[in-house]
């Protein structure tokens, strides 16, 4: 998806300019000027001309020596075929002029991969030395001589649209068709049309079996188009996908065809059927890194880098490490950290940090291992240095780099700083003079006492059920009473004569109330004799049925919870 | 010679043998000591520690083992040590102030010193002496039920109120395991292994509950939510001495 719509995007993309590269093996970098004597009221014009390989990279202004930039960068970019190769060129111009009269330099300039150029020294006179510019045809076909004069209107580049009847094709290029495993590919797929073009994607993702394949951190202005000549025809050709490719093993590695879904404009409601192009399959050569280096060997072209955060600390502390590697390669292949060994003291797996972005050159950054080393003892130590192997393809050879050795001390750390004025200054710490006990916890002679008391709430539970509602002295007499209490004849006499029996029934039971016991059970036995007591000896002033059946009620009670 | 014998013989030194070093305790307690006011911070550490492995279990011993490591740099060592001393000796207002004094050293938020619940509450009631009230109601508990007129009703009450106020010292028992990050910047690693990745950096004098162990790691989880393992040798358990 993130292809389709990189791809969609660049199609829309139809009114810019972009560099151009080409398929060829080598290339060049060389700069040119249109003058070597000029005045200050002359400009003149520098010309970088990047050949092959050379043209799908970038090259900055040089320094300028008593010169000013009044115009520029503008790109033109050649394309022809001749039997069957491509050949490809970029010219980046810029126009210059003098400051004051005086000797003037265009430094050299230096493009990776590329010898450096040679300085051009201009000579700067007074007044103007140049002829004068032959005048534009008034009656010419562009009478705007070839600029758009709504680009500064509109803000925006415009290009001649070419005519929907036109060619269109596709192509996948290579930034080189030889490398080593690990070596950063650059392979573009372009469009070169002559129509106009309203949406562009790719019928199927795009496959590159041999190699890890890392997406292109793009600008905005990276999907522009330009104006190109092929076999003298003009095309308008847009990079549609930018795939920066590591080889991950040797030999002859085909990248298969890519098939693109290219949408005219235009139609009878502006949409025209798509039409689909294939590029071709490209073979690149790889070849083997030297036997010394392993598989995942780091390839390209780094610096290593160590740092401690400090250089004394106290015992306990932990110093924190720092293992950093940066450069341009393949370092997103680096997954194995430094080994870092250090006598008495304890290190701990790294931490690791990465700032990597992937460019048209390889993925560029760096990558850091934080170690923390927590030495276990008061003294000097050294961090040993850290050999770092890698394959520099600007020297076809295996080179190492090594972090240098990192000294620091470890003293006894005193608690001055962290508990200041706190203690005397005889002693920096508050001992106890004595083993002395802990305290006591009577938690487990309490658990111990819980269990007592359970046993006693039983021992206490059988003793009352044993005694049942009181100390009984005659159980066999529980149901005589309790059927002289619950006659019915009881009430109908007098109250003394109820009471006297009622009285009779409870002592024949429990025996005479100075036996009885002085629990809640001899409690409730006394509070019933009183009431009875006052029944029988209260004077005849009413009617006491109602209190004596409530107290011949709680007779009954008492004797049925003897039965 | 049969072989419960041979253990019983076995037992019988090892526990002669321990006998005999708690005999020389206070004199190996006081050599540390000095070692430990020369400002020899790591022979005085050494010297306590050899007293905590022989069950020698003096509040003084881990006050002045948390002094020492807090004067050498192990301040989670020091934390340690302090809730150890403050463990046998909850009342200590020494151990309140030296605990609260390292938390803010360290930077550390009180929850992050916390037991826990249940810990926290077995800490209030030994502070507050819940055992001994205890203690008191139960004995009443069970005097009220053997005096001449027996109150069972009272007793039961009794008896419940000292399981309420025995419930911290024992529920306070099944609480998770806790431990203290010993050391600064510990890492706390996605596997039981040395080659690990690292998560974090775990905060040195942080209180961890432990969920699980697994040979030389322990697994835990920190109080921001981290969870992962730890070496043993970074967490030092906080547990009854």
């Amino acid at each position: 998806m993130r292809i389709r719509a990189a791809v969609v995007a660049a199609g829309f993309l139809l009114n810019a300019l972009v560099p151009l590269p080409a398929a060829a093996q080598s290339g060049s970098v060389r700069t040119e000027v249109d003058a070597r004597r000029i005045g200050v009221d002359d400009a003149v014009t520098l010309s970088i001309v990047l050949d092959g390989d050379a043209a799908s990279l970038d090259a900055g202004l040089p320094t300028l020596k008593n010169l000013k930039l009044v115009a520029g960068p503008s790109t033109s970019t050649q394309i022809s075929f001749v039997n069957g190769s491509m050949s490809r060129q970029k010219i980046l111009s810029y126009v210059l002029r003098g400051e004051k009269p005086g000797p003037a330099e265009i430094s050299a300039i230096s493009v990776q991969g590329f010898a450096p150029t040679s300085p051009i020294p201009i000579d700067v006179v007074a007044g103007s030395v140049r002829p004068a510019q032959a005048p534009q045809d008034p009656f010419g076909r562009d009478p705007f001589g070839g600029r758009d004069p709504f680009e500064e209107i509109f803000g925006r580049p415009q290009r001649r649209q070419p005519l929907n009847e036109g060619k269109l094709f596709v192509e996948a290029v290579a930034s080189r068709t030889t490398a080593r495993v690990g070596e950063p590919i650059l392979v573009t797929y372009y469009v070169y049309t002559q129509i106009s073009l309203s949406g562009v994607e790719f019928a199927d993702a795009p496959k590159y079996p041999g190699f890890w394949a890392e997406e292109i951190d793009r600008s905005a202005g990276d999907s522009t188009g330009t104006n190109v000549a092929v076999q003298g025809e003009p095309f308008l050709r847009y990079p549609v996908l930018e795939r920066l490719l590591f080889p991950t093993r040797p030999g002859t590695l085909e990248i298969p065809e890519a098939r693109l879904r290219l949408v005219p404009g235009g139609g009878v409601f502006g949409v025209a059927a798509p039409i689909e192009r294939g590029t071709r399959a490209l073979r690149l050569k790889i070849e083997p890194l030297p036997k010394e280096a392993s598989d995942t060997a780091a390839v390209g072209s780094y610096r290593v880098e160590a740092s401690a955060d400090r250089t004394s600390l106290a015992l306990g502390d932990a110093l924190t490490y720092r293992f950093t590697v940066s450069g341009r390669g393949n370092l997103k292949w680096i997954d194995a950290a430094p080994k870092l060994e250090l006598a008495s003291a304890r290190i701990f797996p790294p931490r690791v940090v990465t700032d990597l972005r992937t460019t048209r050159q390889g993925v560029e950054g760096s990558k850091t291992w934080e170690f923390v080393v927590v030495p276990e003892k008061e003294g000097n130590y050294e961090l040993p240095p850290i050999p770092f192997v890698f394959f520099d393809p600007q020297t076809q050879a295996l080179r190492t780099d090594r972090t240098p050795a990192l000294a620091f001390s470890v003293t006894a750390a005193t608690s001055g700083a962290a508990t200041p004025a706190r203690r005397g200054a005889a002693s920096a710490v508050s001992l106890r003079a004595e083993l002395d006990a802990p305290e006591s916890d009577l938690s487990r002679p309490a658990a111990a006492l819980v269990v007592a008391s359970l046993l006693a709430q039983a021992f206490g539970w059988r003793r009352r059920r044993a005694r049942g509602a009181g100390p009984v002295k005659n159980p066999a007499a529980v149901v005589e009473a309790l059927r002289d209490v619950q006659d019915q004849t009881l009430l109908e006499g007098t109250k003394e004569r109820a009471t006297l029996r009622i009285t009779h029934a409870i002592e024949s039971v429990f025996g005479p109330r100075a036996e009885w016991p002085s629990d809640d059970s001899g409690d409730r036995l006394r509070s019933l004799a009183d009431d009875l007591d006052f029944l029988r000896f209260a004077p005849q002033l009413g009617s006491y049925d109602t209190k004596l059946r409530e107290v011949r009620e709680r007779a009954v009670a008492i004797l049925e919870r003897l039965r | 010679m049969s072989l419960s014998v041979v253990r019983f013989f076995a037992l019988l030194l090892v526990t002669l043998l321990a006998a005999t070093a708690r005999a020389d305790a206070p004199s190996a307690f006081r050599e540390a000591n000095e070692k430990a006011a020369h400002g020899q911070w790591q022979e005085s550490l050494e010297g306590y520690r050899t007293l905590g492995q022989q069950g020698v279990h003096a509040p003084s011993l881990y006050w002045n083992w948390a002094q020492t490591a807090s004067a050498s740099g192990r301040k989670g060592e020091a934390l340690w040590a302090y809730l150890a001393t403050r463990y046998l000796s909850p009342r200590d207002q020494g151990v309140a102030r030296e605990v609260e004094r390292l938390r803010a050293e360290l930077g550390l938020d009180p929850s992050e010193i916390s037991l826990g619940l249940e810990g926290d509450a077995r800490l209030l009631a030994r502070r507050l002496r819940f055992d001994v009230l205890a203690v008191a109601a139960l004995i009443l508990s069970i005097f009220v039920l053997f005096i001449p007129r027996p109150r069972p009703v009272a007793s039961v009450v009794l008896l419940v109120a000292g399981l309420l106020l025995l419930g911290p010292y024992h529920f306070g028992a099944w609480r998770q395991s806790r431990a203290v990050i010993v050391q600064k910047d510990a890492p706390l690693l996605d596997a039981p292994r040395d080659e690990a990745v690292a998560l974090t950096n775990l905060r040195e004098g942080e209180v961890v509950p432990i969920l699980d162990e697994a040979g030389d790691f322990v697994k835990i989880q920190d109080a921001s939510g981290a969870r992962g393992f730890a070496h043993r040798d970074d967490v030092r358990k906080l547990e009854a001495p």
